[in-house]
Protein backbone atom coordinates (compact mmCIF):
# COMPACT_ATOMS: atom_id res chain seq x y z
CA UNK A 1 0.00 0.00 0.00
CA UNK A 2 1.40 3.28 0.30
CA UNK A 3 4.69 3.69 0.40
CA UNK A 4 4.97 0.47 0.24
CA UNK A 5 6.15 -0.46 -3.26
CA UNK A 6 9.18 1.76 -3.12
CA UNK A 7 10.67 0.64 0.27
CA UNK A 8 13.91 -0.79 -0.19
CA UNK A 9 13.91 -2.63 2.36
CA UNK A 10 10.99 -2.96 5.08
CA UNK A 11 13.50 -1.61 8.22
CA UNK A 12 11.83 -1.58 11.90
CA UNK A 13 11.97 1.72 11.77
CA UNK A 14 10.31 2.58 8.82
CA UNK A 15 7.70 0.30 9.79
CA UNK A 16 6.81 1.82 12.94
CA UNK A 17 6.56 4.85 11.65
CA UNK A 18 4.11 3.75 9.20
CA UNK A 19 1.97 2.29 11.61
CA UNK A 20 2.71 5.15 13.57
CA UNK A 21 0.98 7.05 10.55
CA UNK A 22 -1.79 5.11 10.06
CA UNK A 23 -2.71 5.40 14.22
CA UNK A 24 -5.36 7.81 14.19
CA UNK A 25 -7.36 6.02 11.54
CA UNK A 26 -7.40 2.88 13.27
CA UNK A 27 -8.05 4.87 16.65
CA UNK A 28 -10.93 6.90 14.24
CA UNK A 29 -12.51 3.63 12.50
CA UNK A 30 -12.34 1.21 16.39
CA UNK A 31 -14.12 4.40 18.06
CA UNK A 32 -16.84 4.50 15.08
CA UNK A 33 -17.18 0.21 15.50
CA UNK A 34 -17.77 1.17 19.41
CA UNK A 35 -20.21 3.90 18.84
CA UNK A 36 -17.25 6.09 21.54
CA UNK A 37 -16.51 9.28 19.27
CA UNK A 38 -18.69 11.62 21.25
CA UNK A 39 -21.75 13.23 21.06
CA UNK A 40 -20.94 14.62 17.24
CA UNK A 41 -18.63 12.08 15.57
CA UNK A 42 -18.81 13.29 12.61
CA UNK A 43 -17.43 16.34 13.89
CA UNK A 44 -14.46 14.48 15.75
CA UNK A 45 -14.04 12.22 12.76
CA UNK A 46 -13.59 15.62 10.67
CA UNK A 47 -11.17 17.00 13.03
CA UNK A 48 -8.94 14.00 13.85
CA UNK A 49 -8.19 13.49 9.90
CA UNK A 50 -7.55 17.11 9.40
CA UNK A 51 -5.28 17.20 13.03
CA UNK A 52 -3.44 14.09 11.44
CA UNK A 53 -2.96 16.07 8.11
CA UNK A 54 -1.20 18.60 9.36
CA UNK A 55 1.29 16.58 11.67
CA UNK A 56 1.82 14.80 9.05
CA UNK A 57 2.91 18.01 7.11
CA UNK A 58 4.63 19.28 9.84
CA UNK A 59 6.71 15.97 10.03
CA UNK A 60 7.65 15.86 6.93
CA UNK A 61 9.48 19.03 7.18
CA UNK A 62 11.00 17.56 9.98
CA UNK A 63 12.77 15.08 8.43
CA UNK A 64 16.05 16.22 7.02
CA UNK A 65 16.64 17.93 10.56
CA UNK A 66 16.04 14.12 12.16
CA UNK A 67 18.05 12.64 9.04
CA UNK A 68 21.28 14.55 10.12
CA UNK A 69 20.68 14.78 14.15
CA UNK A 70 18.75 12.26 15.89
CA UNK A 71 18.22 9.72 13.11
CA UNK A 72 19.95 9.33 10.35
CA UNK A 73 18.15 7.08 7.51
CA UNK A 74 14.32 8.52 8.50
CA UNK A 75 14.43 10.20 5.03
CA UNK A 76 13.54 6.86 3.07
CA UNK A 77 10.45 7.36 5.31
CA UNK A 78 9.42 10.77 4.08
CA UNK A 79 7.62 9.80 0.92
CA UNK A 80 5.59 7.31 2.97
CA UNK A 81 4.89 9.86 5.40
CA UNK A 82 3.91 12.30 2.15
CA UNK A 83 1.94 10.20 1.06
CA UNK A 84 -0.26 9.66 3.82
CA UNK A 85 -0.25 13.20 4.74
CA UNK A 86 -2.15 13.33 1.14
CA UNK A 87 -4.11 10.24 1.94
CA UNK A 88 -5.71 11.95 5.31
CA UNK A 89 -6.57 15.04 3.22
CA UNK A 90 -8.47 13.16 0.63
CA UNK A 91 -10.71 10.98 3.05
CA UNK A 92 -11.08 14.67 5.38
CA UNK A 93 -12.46 15.99 2.11
CA UNK A 94 -14.44 12.81 1.99
CA UNK A 95 -16.05 13.62 5.38
CA UNK A 96 -16.32 17.06 4.33
CA UNK A 97 -18.40 16.24 1.26
CA UNK A 98 -20.18 13.24 2.68
CA UNK A 99 -21.12 14.75 6.64
CA UNK A 100 -21.55 18.76 5.21
CA UNK A 101 -23.24 17.77 1.60
CA UNK A 102 -24.43 14.41 1.30
CA UNK A 103 -21.72 13.52 -1.26
CA UNK A 104 -23.39 16.32 -3.35
CA UNK A 105 -20.32 17.43 -4.98
CA UNK A 106 -22.01 20.90 -6.76
CA UNK A 107 -22.83 21.65 -3.02
CA UNK A 108 -19.41 21.60 -2.42
CA UNK A 109 -18.53 23.49 -5.50
CA UNK A 110 -20.43 26.34 -4.04
CA UNK A 111 -18.85 26.15 -0.53
CA UNK A 112 -15.71 26.54 -2.45
CA UNK A 113 -16.46 30.05 -4.11
CA UNK A 114 -18.18 30.98 -0.70
CA UNK A 115 -16.24 30.32 2.41
CA UNK A 116 -12.76 31.14 2.27
CA UNK A 117 -12.05 27.94 4.98
CA UNK A 118 -13.25 25.09 2.14
CA UNK A 119 -11.56 27.42 -0.83
CA UNK A 120 -8.31 27.47 1.07
CA UNK A 121 -8.57 23.87 2.11
CA UNK A 122 -9.45 22.48 -1.55
CA UNK A 123 -6.85 24.56 -2.59
CA UNK A 124 -3.90 22.90 -0.19
CA UNK A 125 -5.75 19.60 -1.08
CA UNK A 126 -5.50 20.53 -5.18
CA UNK A 127 -1.75 21.43 -4.56
CA UNK A 128 -0.96 18.15 -3.17
CA UNK A 129 -2.25 16.33 -5.87
CA UNK A 130 0.90 16.74 -8.17
CA UNK A 131 3.62 15.55 -5.59
CA UNK A 132 1.14 12.56 -4.58
CA UNK A 133 1.35 11.80 -8.77
CA UNK A 134 4.92 12.40 -8.52
CA UNK A 135 6.34 10.52 -5.43
CA UNK A 136 7.24 7.38 -7.88
CA UNK A 137 10.65 6.47 -8.81
CA UNK A 138 9.72 6.98 -12.49
CA UNK A 139 8.32 10.33 -12.38
CA UNK A 140 11.59 11.80 -10.17
CA UNK A 141 13.70 9.91 -13.16
CA UNK A 142 11.37 11.18 -16.23
CA UNK A 143 11.45 14.76 -14.46
CA UNK A 144 15.22 14.84 -13.27
CA UNK A 145 16.01 18.31 -11.90
CA UNK A 146 12.09 19.58 -11.99
CA UNK A 147 11.25 16.98 -9.70
CA UNK A 148 12.69 18.85 -6.89
CA UNK A 149 11.01 22.84 -8.03
CA UNK A 150 8.11 20.92 -8.24
CA UNK A 151 8.27 19.69 -4.85
CA UNK A 152 8.61 22.62 -3.45
CA UNK A 153 4.75 23.02 -4.00
CA UNK A 154 5.01 21.73 -0.51
CA UNK A 155 5.53 25.07 1.10
CA UNK A 156 2.18 26.49 -0.31
CA UNK A 157 0.15 23.40 0.99
CA UNK A 158 1.31 23.68 4.66
CA UNK A 159 0.82 27.67 4.37
CA UNK A 160 -2.58 26.86 2.83
CA UNK A 161 -2.84 24.01 5.06
CA UNK A 162 -2.54 26.54 8.31
CA UNK A 163 -4.17 29.37 7.07
CA UNK A 164 -7.40 27.01 6.68
CA UNK A 165 -7.16 25.78 10.16
CA UNK A 166 -6.96 29.15 11.20
CA UNK A 167 -10.04 30.44 9.36
CA UNK A 168 -12.11 26.86 10.52
CA UNK A 169 -11.44 28.72 14.28
CA UNK A 170 -11.73 32.42 13.32
CA UNK A 171 -15.67 32.67 13.92
CA UNK A 172 -15.50 31.46 17.72
CA UNK A 173 -12.24 33.64 17.71
CA UNK A 174 -10.53 30.26 19.54
CA UNK A 175 -7.36 29.98 18.07
CA UNK A 176 -5.60 28.33 20.73
CA UNK A 177 -4.64 25.08 18.41
CA UNK A 178 -3.87 27.25 15.45
CA UNK A 179 -1.19 28.84 17.06
CA UNK A 180 0.41 25.82 18.34
CA UNK A 181 0.39 24.28 15.10
CA UNK A 182 2.27 28.11 13.49
CA UNK A 183 4.61 27.31 16.85
CA UNK A 184 5.51 24.21 15.86
CA UNK A 185 5.94 25.09 12.27
CA UNK A 186 8.34 28.16 13.38
CA UNK A 187 10.40 26.12 15.21
CA UNK A 188 10.57 23.62 12.78
CA UNK A 189 11.66 26.74 10.37
CA UNK A 190 14.41 27.81 12.76
CA UNK A 191 15.32 24.17 13.12
CA UNK A 192 15.63 23.50 9.12
CA UNK A 193 18.05 26.73 9.22
CA UNK A 194 20.30 26.13 11.74
CA UNK A 195 20.37 22.34 11.40
CA UNK A 196 20.48 22.57 7.51
CA UNK A 197 21.74 25.97 6.77
CA UNK A 198 25.06 26.08 8.17
CA UNK A 199 26.23 24.11 4.92
CA UNK A 200 25.03 25.32 1.39
CA UNK A 201 26.19 22.54 -0.50
CA UNK A 202 25.77 19.89 1.53
CA UNK A 203 21.66 21.29 2.41
CA UNK A 204 21.35 20.80 -1.23
CA UNK A 205 21.20 17.27 -0.91
CA UNK A 206 17.92 15.47 0.46
CA UNK A 207 16.39 18.50 1.82
CA UNK B 1 -31.53 16.88 19.47
CA UNK B 2 -34.60 17.24 20.50
CA UNK B 3 -34.67 17.77 24.35
CA UNK B 4 -37.77 17.64 26.30
CA UNK B 5 -37.01 20.53 29.08
CA UNK B 6 -38.50 20.96 31.98
CA UNK B 7 -39.74 24.67 32.80
CA UNK B 8 -42.70 26.97 32.50
CA UNK B 9 -43.25 29.98 30.04
CA UNK B 10 -40.64 33.22 30.93
CA UNK B 11 -43.43 35.26 29.76
CA UNK B 12 -45.06 33.91 33.71
CA UNK B 13 -42.17 35.83 35.85
CA UNK B 14 -42.72 38.86 33.22
CA UNK B 15 -46.08 38.86 34.25
CA UNK B 16 -45.04 39.04 38.12
CA UNK B 17 -42.19 41.52 38.02
CA UNK B 18 -44.84 43.73 35.30
CA UNK B 19 -41.40 45.74 33.62
CA UNK B 20 -41.94 49.44 33.13
CA UNK B 21 -43.60 50.35 29.45
CA UNK B 22 -40.75 51.87 27.91
CA UNK B 23 -38.97 48.21 28.49
CA UNK B 24 -38.79 46.99 24.69
CA UNK B 25 -36.05 44.33 25.19
CA UNK B 26 -34.53 41.48 27.70
CA UNK B 27 -30.63 41.30 28.81
CA UNK B 28 -29.50 37.99 30.41
CA UNK B 29 -26.13 37.88 32.06
CA UNK B 30 -24.86 34.26 32.87
CA UNK B 31 -22.38 33.89 35.88
CA UNK B 32 -18.90 34.52 35.36
CA UNK B 33 -17.48 32.54 38.46
CA UNK B 34 -13.65 31.37 37.33
CA UNK B 35 -13.29 29.35 40.26
CA UNK B 36 -16.60 27.29 38.49
CA UNK B 37 -15.88 27.83 35.23
CA UNK B 38 -12.16 27.37 34.25
CA UNK B 39 -13.39 28.48 30.34
CA UNK B 40 -13.58 31.77 31.53
CA UNK B 41 -9.75 32.16 31.10
CA UNK B 42 -10.11 31.62 27.52
CA UNK B 43 -10.41 34.96 25.69
CA UNK B 44 -12.83 34.25 23.09
CA UNK B 45 -15.66 35.94 24.76
CA UNK B 46 -15.61 39.27 26.64
CA UNK B 47 -17.41 38.01 29.73
CA UNK B 48 -19.67 37.55 31.66
CA UNK B 49 -22.10 36.33 28.47
CA UNK B 50 -24.57 38.59 27.74
CA UNK B 51 -27.83 37.42 25.36
CA UNK B 52 -30.85 39.27 24.71
CA UNK B 53 -34.29 38.81 23.62
CA UNK B 54 -37.11 41.96 21.96
CA UNK B 55 -39.76 42.27 24.90
CA UNK B 56 -42.41 40.69 22.56
CA UNK B 57 -39.89 37.38 21.91
CA UNK B 58 -39.47 36.46 25.82
CA UNK B 59 -42.94 36.98 26.63
CA UNK B 60 -43.84 34.31 23.84
CA UNK B 61 -45.24 31.42 25.62
CA UNK B 62 -42.76 29.49 23.94
CA UNK B 63 -40.00 30.65 25.39
CA UNK B 64 -39.35 28.92 28.83
CA UNK B 65 -37.05 29.28 31.90
CA UNK B 66 -36.12 25.73 32.38
CA UNK B 67 -34.84 23.72 34.96
CA UNK B 68 -34.13 20.67 33.87
CA UNK B 69 -34.33 18.11 30.68
CA UNK B 70 -35.34 14.72 30.19
CA UNK B 71 -37.25 14.70 33.85
CA UNK B 72 -33.66 15.68 35.99
CA UNK B 73 -32.40 19.03 37.37
CA UNK B 74 -30.38 20.79 34.91
CA UNK B 75 -26.34 19.86 35.22
CA UNK B 76 -24.16 22.57 35.53
CA UNK B 77 -23.08 22.29 31.24
CA UNK B 78 -26.95 22.33 30.54
CA UNK B 79 -26.86 25.74 32.90
CA UNK B 80 -28.13 24.77 36.18
CA UNK B 81 -29.20 26.01 38.02
CA UNK B 82 -31.87 28.46 35.40
CA UNK B 83 -31.40 28.84 31.77
CA UNK B 84 -33.68 29.92 28.80
CA UNK B 85 -34.81 27.77 25.85
CA UNK B 86 -35.65 29.44 23.04
CA UNK B 87 -36.68 27.07 20.35
CA UNK B 88 -37.15 28.41 17.69
CA UNK B 89 -33.40 30.26 17.30
CA UNK B 90 -30.28 28.67 17.42
CA UNK B 91 -28.59 27.79 20.33
CA UNK B 92 -26.85 30.00 21.84
CA UNK B 93 -29.46 32.66 22.12
CA UNK B 94 -30.98 30.47 25.10
CA UNK B 95 -28.63 31.51 28.44
CA UNK B 96 -27.10 29.47 30.46
CA UNK B 97 -26.78 29.65 34.07
CA UNK B 98 -28.69 33.26 34.08
CA UNK B 99 -28.19 35.21 37.22
CA UNK B 100 -29.72 38.77 36.06
CA UNK B 101 -32.54 39.55 34.18
CA UNK B 102 -32.49 42.97 33.07
CA UNK B 103 -35.55 45.14 31.14
CA UNK B 104 -33.80 47.65 29.11
CA UNK B 105 -35.41 50.69 26.26
CA UNK B 106 -31.94 49.68 24.26
CA UNK B 107 -31.10 46.56 21.73
CA UNK B 108 -28.41 44.76 24.43
CA UNK B 109 -25.19 43.96 22.70
CA UNK B 110 -25.19 40.36 22.70
CA UNK B 111 -21.69 38.65 23.50
CA UNK B 112 -21.48 36.78 20.07
CA UNK B 113 -22.84 39.79 18.07
CA UNK B 114 -19.49 41.95 20.06
CA UNK B 115 -17.19 39.07 19.45
CA UNK B 116 -18.08 38.57 15.40
CA UNK B 117 -20.49 40.79 14.14
CA UNK B 118 -20.40 39.39 10.92
CA UNK B 119 -21.17 35.93 12.09
CA UNK B 120 -23.31 36.56 14.60
CA UNK B 121 -26.86 38.64 14.41
CA UNK B 122 -29.17 40.09 17.20
CA UNK B 123 -31.78 37.87 16.26
CA UNK B 124 -30.62 34.25 15.10
CA UNK B 125 -33.77 33.01 14.06
CA UNK B 126 -33.38 29.29 12.61
CA UNK B 127 -33.25 30.07 8.91
CA UNK B 128 -32.53 27.68 6.08
CA UNK B 129 -32.30 30.45 3.59
CA UNK B 130 -29.58 32.66 4.93
CA UNK B 131 -26.32 31.11 5.17
CA UNK B 132 -23.98 31.72 7.63
CA UNK B 133 -20.46 32.86 6.93
CA UNK B 134 -19.17 29.37 7.21
CA UNK B 135 -21.59 27.37 6.68
CA UNK B 136 -24.56 26.75 5.29
CA UNK B 137 -28.24 26.56 7.43
CA UNK B 138 -30.36 24.81 4.57
CA UNK B 139 -29.99 21.51 6.01
CA UNK B 140 -29.05 19.58 9.69
CA UNK B 141 -28.18 16.63 10.88
CA UNK B 142 -30.09 15.93 14.72
CA UNK B 143 -27.50 14.92 16.31
CA UNK B 144 -28.56 11.37 18.37
CA UNK B 145 -31.10 10.32 16.39
CA UNK B 146 -29.45 10.06 12.95
CA UNK B 147 -26.68 7.51 12.03
CA UNK B 148 -23.57 8.47 10.74
CA UNK B 149 -24.25 8.37 7.04
CA UNK B 150 -28.21 9.43 7.26
CA UNK B 151 -28.87 12.01 4.94
CA UNK B 152 -29.02 15.64 6.48
CA UNK B 153 -32.23 16.95 6.59
CA UNK B 154 -33.83 20.26 5.46
CA UNK B 155 -34.22 22.38 8.37
CA UNK B 156 -37.19 24.54 8.96
CA UNK B 157 -37.84 28.03 9.01
CA UNK B 158 -38.06 28.86 12.57
CA UNK B 159 -36.92 25.14 13.28
CA UNK B 160 -40.71 24.38 12.73
CA UNK B 161 -42.31 27.22 14.64
CA UNK B 162 -42.96 29.51 11.65
CA UNK B 163 -46.79 28.89 12.77
CA UNK B 164 -46.71 29.92 16.29
CA UNK B 165 -43.60 32.57 15.65
CA UNK B 166 -43.34 34.01 12.20
CA UNK B 167 -45.66 36.85 12.79
CA UNK B 168 -42.93 38.37 15.54
CA UNK B 169 -41.19 39.24 12.31
CA UNK B 170 -43.93 40.58 10.03
CA UNK B 171 -43.13 43.13 7.84
CA UNK B 172 -38.75 42.59 8.98
CA UNK B 173 -35.99 41.64 6.13
CA UNK B 174 -34.72 38.54 8.02
CA UNK B 175 -31.63 38.62 5.42
CA UNK B 176 -30.70 42.00 7.25
CA UNK B 177 -32.11 41.27 10.72
CA UNK B 178 -30.58 37.51 11.24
Amino acid sequence: MLGWTSAVSINPLYLSLWCWAAGPLLELSARLLLDSLGANPQEEILRGLGRQTLVLLWLVLLVPVLQRTLWPGVLMARRMLGLWAFFYAGIHLLAYAQFEHDLVWPALAVDAFQRPFVTVGLLALLLMLPLALTSNRWSMLRLGKHWKVLHQLVWPVVGLALVHYVLHKAGKNDFFEPALAALALVAILLLRRVRLGSNRRDARGPV
Amino acid sequence: MVIPWVGYSLSALIRRVQPLGSAKYVAFTTLADPRMMPGLRSPVLDWPYVEGLRLDEAQHPLTLLSFGLYGHQLTAQNGAPVRLVVPWKYGFKSSKSIVRIQFQEREPLTSWSAAAPQEYGFYSNVNPAVPHRRWSQATERRIGEDGILSARRPTLPFNGYAEQVASLYAGMDLRRFY
